[in-house]
């Protein structure tokens, strides 16, 4: 079985403290796997490691079975591994449009010499673009905010508006760090919802969230992590029996 | 801003037009010399205010501006006494100059952010600054630089004189500002205010943060080069205290006062500032203790700067005068 994308025993460290410690695992094209773990598990410091914002210690990421731990976050992008980030980081003081518009530009980046030369191929390009936005903008539910500027808008809307953004590279791997974090159960559907239309569309979910409803109801399979260690793998129904876990989330009984 | 994209081509042909008659017309109304001078002063300013525009736009605040200003001004007063260039040549190499400069600094300190990169251009500022002073064998140390010849340009012959190098700082200018008009609103713009809005959103949907703050650095120093260049060829006399960390703060100020986020800004921002210490002679100790109450003053209470003054009265004046209109409709 090849996968998407690979973890090859990752390791990080800062200082003395082992964030990430030998990790390995593999996901299949098309699926939607979620990454679960108690505070201080290492998820967004393996979720860092794989967009390439923090470089590994040691291990191979692979993606597309070509390695890609030593490129630049901007570099992992073009590949097709796009990301959201956890707070929610927008260009605030411009409208929702120019918010994707900028992540379009930034992923498909027009020749200077059409642009240039002022020639044809270039307005093709911007109106190809400007329709792309507008796509986006609507696949996400936020057209009708499209000339609001992104501060102001609902924090539900800010988080789609993050997932539009990211989905303006046209990804392959879409990773999304705590997509729910402080939403109330409305919301959670409707981001539900959206993801797995995303997914539906051919993309592969990486997710990672504290939200267990959430990541139980979407997932097919899913990772658990505790201090920098994979303690489980599997479908939602195996994890919640599974001992280690309950152990990972509960504590363990002293007898 | 946006309002302004509104206004037709043909429209903003014709007000461009009117400007640029008035800009060339300037010098015939019969000036005194005091005001030629401050004139070229201002033009001079502004084009080395709007070279710093394009460093902050994307979020880096360069102190080290005063230090391709100097790197500017000493290359053409060399390459013209020493070496004998012409003077256009002279200017186009100093500008150069001080682009690899900042491609060789820029490499090194760019990746830093807020404080640390403040910091770091303040040293090389000073650093250049000592550098000017103690290397007296080729700045002349103290002394500076003396007899720069006026600029000698081909078919027009030498611009001996303040009116006539009214006109070449003003061709100068265009040229900057038109360029800098025309980058801001490439793609290559919106690339810039993306990392300027959020770098890591930025790098994180696919632009290389490091290569837009570098090529953004370097255009800001060769414009720098410019105007250093004009500088030492209308004063004909450099020395070191030209190129004082406050130099770099007076066209950070420049930017503030007119605003930094727009292409008018440190124009205007150059136009309010220049003339202030010829007209304040008395208070020259006071002046540094003003601007800094001043800038305070402007991050406060008007952080886009004057020009948002305008934009603001524009859009009022706009939508003040469509709702009367609509009502006399009604």
């Amino acid at each position: 079985m090849s996968y998407i994308l690979e973890v090859q025993s990752v390791s990080r460290q800062f200082g003395g403290l082992i964030a990430v410690n030998e990790l390995s695992f593999g996901i299949e094209s098309g699926s939607i796997i979620g990454l679960i773990g108690p505070n201080g598990a290492g998820k967004t410091t393996l979720f860092n490691l794989i967009t390439g914002q923090i470089p590994v210690s040691s291990g191979n990421i692979l993606f597309e079975n070509t390695s890609v731990q030593r490129l630049q976050p901007y570099e992992r992008v073009k590949l097709g591994l796009a990301r959201t980030f956890q707070s929610t980081i927008l260009y605030n003081d411009s409208t929702v449009f120019e918010n994707v518009m900028r992540g379009l530009y930034a992923s498909h980046p027009p020749s200077w010499k059409s642009y240039m030369t002022g020639s044809r191929s270039f307005a093709e390009y911007k109106n190809k673009q400007e329709m792309r936005a507008n796509e986006l903008l609507d696949f996400v539910n936020l057209l009708p905010f499209k000339n609001s500027l992104a501060k102001n808008l609902a924090y539900g809307h800010q988080k789609a508006l993050g997932i539009a953004i990211g989905l303006s590279s046209s990804p392959k791997v879409f990773m999304l760090d705590e997509p729910v974090a402080g939403m109330n159960a409305g919301e959670t559907e409707q981001i539900s919802n959206l993801i797995r239309k995303i997914n539906r569309s051919g993309v592969t979910i990486l997710v990672v969230e504290h939200d267990m409803n959430f990541v139980m109801s979407l997932c097919k399979n899913i990772i658990v992590i505790n201090n920098g260690k994979k303690i489980a793998e599997g479908p939602p129904t195996e994890i919640q029996n599974n001992p280690d876990v309950i152990a990972a989330y509960l504590g363990v009984e002293d007898v | 801003m946006t309002e302004s994209t509104n206004i037709k081509p043909l429209k903003k042909i014709i007000f461009f037009g009117i400007i640029l008659l008035c800009l060339f017309s300037i010098p015939k109304v019969g000036l005194s010399n005091f005001w030629l001078h401050l004139l070229d002063m201002v033009l001079i300013n502004a084009i080395l205010a709007l070279g710093l525009n394009i460093v902050l736009k994307t979020g880096q605040v360069s102190l080290a501006h005063a230090a391709f200003f100097a790197v500017g001004s000493y290359g053409s007063a060399h390459f013209t006494l020493m070496l004998g260039w012409p003077f256009l040549v002279a200017l186009l190499v100093s500008s150069l100059t001080c682009g690899a400069m900042a491609l060789i600094l820029g490499r090194l300190i760019l990746h830093l952010k807020g404080v640390y990169f403040i910091l770091l251009t303040f040293a090389v500022n000073e650093l250049v600054f000592l550098l000017a002073k103690d290397l007296t064998s080729i700045t002349g140390g103290n002394t500076g630089i003396t007899g720069i010849k006026w600029p000698h340009v081909p078919f027009i012959g030498v611009i001996g004189n303040k009116a006539d190098f009214y006109y070449l700082a003003l061709v100068v200018f265009l040229i900057v500002f038109f360029s800098l008009y025309i980058i801001y609103r490439s793609p290559f713009g919106r690339a810039m205010d993306s990392i300027r809005e959020s770098e890591s959103l930025a790098s994180a949907t696919g632009y290389d943060p490091m290569k837009i703050k570098l090529i953004a650095f370097f255009i800001g120093a060769c414009i720098a080069g410019l105007g250093g260049s004009l500088f030492a060829h209308f004063t004909r006399y450099i020395a070191p205290f030209n190129f004082t960390f406050w130099e770099s703060v007076n066209f950070l100020i420049m930017n503030i006062i007119g605003g930094a986020f727009s292409i008018a800004g440190p124009v205007i921002g150059a136009l309010v500032l220049t003339p202030l210490p010829e007209f304040f002679r008395e208070y020259v100790l006071w002046q540094q203790t003003l601007y800094g109450l001043v800038l305070i003053l402007f991050m406060r209470f008007l952080p886009d700067g004057v020009v948002s003054v305008f934009v603001t009265f524009y859009n009022f004046m706009k939508r003040t005068l469509i709702d009367t209109f609509q009502k006399r409709i009604n």
